[in-house]
């Protein structure tokens, strides 16, 4: 029974080592794979914001973006044979669509920053930014199940902020709108960007599809201290002095 | 011969500023009751201390001359050209200590940019502006767009007998009433009285939007005055566009354009003379101007995809021409917009707009609509002298408060000033393209700064310290319309000049 077990060991061994040695370039594919994580596109969070979808192979992925997304192309072999492989390269579902329009659906994690100083490129594009909440919510009259809020570029000298447009159910999700001595809810919104909203009348804004708390709000102390009165104070009163001052000489010189 | 100054002048100015720098103490006092309302104690230490630096150091310059004389023309010009960046210097130390300015330089520009009513901004993180200071900011643009001269004085500050040399120094001329402090009593009542209005109905307005009724109070005092002065300042880096509102947007037009309409005219509606107010040479070119400049900017929005369709033309491209002629500054789109989505024939029709400004003697800046329409009687004077036979004599006419004839030195005065801007405008357009902004942007800046129209697309706080002066000594010329500030500089170099004063004495 050992020796059968040992034979049977050898056999698989000497096969193993011989499709190594006769095909190296698997142990690379397996490590590109742990470093590219690759999702078949039914499961990519948001198509692009017209709607289209990318095509892609069946057995392989081939993944063309724009500049944003970066070109990644992963190239998957099993181990099935060269013949299959051929044909799958082959096939209708692998071909190059030269009229496929850049999918633009991975603009992930802009800045508002960014965004305030976007141009056409960005029109219609679905965006994720993260801000803080200040100012007030500002319902439409016409609408009172949407409200604008605004979001401020977090931790950034450039004071730029963009206008989002959710639903009032959303906006429920915030506990505090920034103000002075006030940081607002850290807000992630994920929607898409209009550099001129046909909708409202031409204005840059986000439609937010989803939104979600990064952070609650903060309120601290503008505590009073009567120290800090004590140079105002003293300065006032030499000013009351030297007016005095003015009047005793206005009033000998008469 | 240039007149210079001697000591009893520098003397009797140093005074008289004093007086005007104790009272822009009262800028502070607002402010500071704000503070303490709304519990905002480090800004109420700050404006407290802010007002006893003003009336020290207005004191101490009263010690100049104990017994002040009366003011002459020559003195009077240098009190009222220098009170501009003197009181622009004392509002900038609340603003640079408030930690939104990354330089006291940025603090200065928003200090003359208020005073000025001119409305454009470098401050950092708005949002987060304590109320204190952002009634301050209001507050200097109430006591800008009035004149400083005016206010002081209707208060009587500046003594009675200094009042006409001070008040045609502010680049003011027309007396509503017979006497100067009547006139600015009447000017800043009027002033007043609208901003109240419109305050009520922009609170009853923010309110329904959903804002909380503290919020929306002070707002909607802000963007009153803002609106009224034409000044340009708003509490929120979006301008306009944060009330998402078009019947805010239209109050707001309807005050601009009140506040860019000659004080003097406003006198004649509340008098009930609408005929002549309809009349009037201001109102026919601000009419016929601003239908012209509609159409050049609809067609040219109408070629770009996004404002080509009614809707957002007429809310977004109407909002725009009141604001940049009356030279407010508000805006409701975004200045990204303005260079990316306005096409350049639209964003430079604004610029000329702002560049011909409001009318004469009202609180809006630019070259004035009263100098275009002389210019443009000047022309058709011209045409008439030349086709009458050569015994004819040619008169023109025009009604500007009552039945006017073009002289030669109405046609003079309006061409100079009208030479100046557009060499102001110049001069800051190639300063703008030597930094290396894009022309368009540079001339749209320029022209923004020199009329105090505040519409920019440059001025940010990472813009150029060099850049940032040129727009503060453009702000401050166009704002006295120049001829004061000229005629102080010169006044200045000759007196810096021993060898003038040789040459004069030894004559």
């Amino acid at each position: 029974m050992r020796r059968i077990l040992l034979t049977i060991f050898l056999v698989v061994a000497c096969a193993w080592s011989g499709m190594l040695l006769d095909r190296p370039g698997v142990l690379f594919a397996y490590a590109a794979d742990e470093a590219t994580e690759v999702k078949p596109i039914e499961e990519r969070p948001y198509a692009n914001a017209n709607g289209s979808s990318v095509e892609n192979g069946e057995g392989g992925t081939i993944e063309s973006g724009n500049a944003l997304s970066g070109k990644t192309q992963d190239v998957t072999k099993g181990s099935a044979e060269e013949s299959q492989e051929a044909a799958l390269l082959e096939s209708e579902a692998n071909r190059v669509n030269t009229q496929q329009l850049p999918d633009s659906s991975f603009i992930y994690d802009i800045s508002i920053v960014d965004l305030a100083a976007a141009d056409s490129y960005y029109d219609n594009q679905i965006v994720q930014v993260l801000g803080e909440v200040v100012g007030d919510r500002i319902f439409e009259t016409a609408d009172l199940t949407h409200c604008w809020i605004t979001l401020d570029a977090p931790s950034t000298e450039l004071d730029e902020v963009i206008a989002v447009y959710m639903t009032a159910e959303s906006a429920q999700m915030i506990d505090t709108y920034g103000k002075y001595k006030t940081r607002g809810t850290m807000l992630q919104v994920r929607g898409v960007y209009h550099l001129a909203c046909s909708e409202h009348q031409g204005i840059s804004d986000v439609h937010a599809d989803y939104v979600s708390v990064v952070q609650p709000g903060v309120t601290m102390d503008d505590t009073l201290e009567l120290a800090s009165f004590l140079p105002g104070i003293i300065v006032l009163a030499c000013a009351g002095a030297l007016v005095l001052v003015y009047r005793r000489l206005r009033e000998k010189e008469r | 011969m240039w007149q210079y100054f001697t000591l009893k002048d520098v003397r009797v100015i140093g005074h008289y500023l004093g007086v005007l720098v104790m009272f822009s103490a009262l800028m502070y006092v607002l402010p500071l009751i704000t503070a303490i309302v709304f519990g905002e104690w480090e800004p109420a230490a700050r404006y407290l201390l802010a007002a006893g630096i003003s009336l020290l150091a207005g004191q101490a310059l009263r010690f100049a001359r104990i017994q002040p004389a009366r003011l002459n023309r020559q003195q009077a010009l240098a009190v009222t050209g220098l009170a501009w960046i003197v009181l622009a210097l004392f509002a900038s130390i609340p603003l640079f200590m408030s930690g939104h300015y990354q330089t006291y330089l940025d603090a200065l520009f928003d200090g003359v940019s208020g005073l000025t009513t001119t409305g454009a901004t470098v401050i950092t993180d708005l949002e987060h502006l304590s109320y204190a200071d952002n009634m301050f900011r209001f507050m200097m643009h109430l006591l800008g767009g009035l004149g400083l001269i005016v206010v002081a004085l209707s208060l009587g500050l500046l003594g009675k007998q200094n009042g006409n040399s001070l008040y045609t120094s502010e680049a003011r001329s027309e007396h509503v009433v017979p006497n100067v402090m009547q006139t600015t009593r009447l000017i800043s009542r009027i002033s007043l009285i609208f901003i109240l209005i419109i305050t009520l109905i922009l609170t009853f307005m923010c309110m329904i939007m959903g804002m909380k009724a503290t919020h929306a109070l002070l707002h909607a005092f802000w963007i009153a005055i803002s609106g009224f002065m034409t000044g340009g300042f708003t509490p929120t880096s979006q301008s306009i566009m944060y009330y998402h509102s078009f019947p805010v947007e239209f109050v707001l037009m309807v005050v601009m354009i009140c506040g860019a309409v000659n004080f003097a005219l406003h006198v004649e509606i509340w008098k009930g003379h609408l005929r002549d107010f309809f009349r009037d040479l201001e109102i026919k070119t601000m009419v016929i101007w601003l239908c012209a400049m509609a159409i050049v900017i609809a067609a040219s929005l109408s070629a770009s995809a996004s404002f080509s369709d009614l809707p957002g033309m007429l809310r977004r491209g109407l909002f725009m021409i009141v604001s940049a002629f009356s030279t407010t500054g508000f805006m409701n789109v975004t200045s990204n917009e303005l260079v990316t989505v306005f096409s350049s024939g639209a964003f430079l029709s604004l610029a000329i707009l702002m560049a011909v400004g409001g009318g004469g003697g009202s609180t809006a800046g630019g070259v004035k609509l009263q100098r275009v329409g002389i210019i443009a009687k000047s022309i058709v004077a011209t045409i008439k002298e030349t086709l009458a036979p050569d015994s004819a004599r040619v008169t023109v006419t025009y009604t500007h408060i009552g039945q006017q004839q073009l002289t030669q030195s109405t046609v003079k005065e309006a061409l100079t000033v009208f030479m100046l801007f557009v060499v102001t405008y110049a001069i800051g357009s190639l300063a703008g393209i030597a930094y290396g902004y894009e022309a368009t942007q540079a001339i749209f800046d320029a022209v923004a700064m020199a009329s105090n129209g505040g519409l920019a697309t440059i001025v940010s706080p990472n813009m150029p310290g060099g850049l940032e002066i040129i727009y503060i000594f453009m702000m401050w010329a166009g704002r006295l319309e120049f001829v004061t500030l000229l005629a102080l500089v010169v006044e200045i170099v000759v007196s810096l000049n021993p060898r003038r004063h040789r040459s004069r004495s030894s004559r």
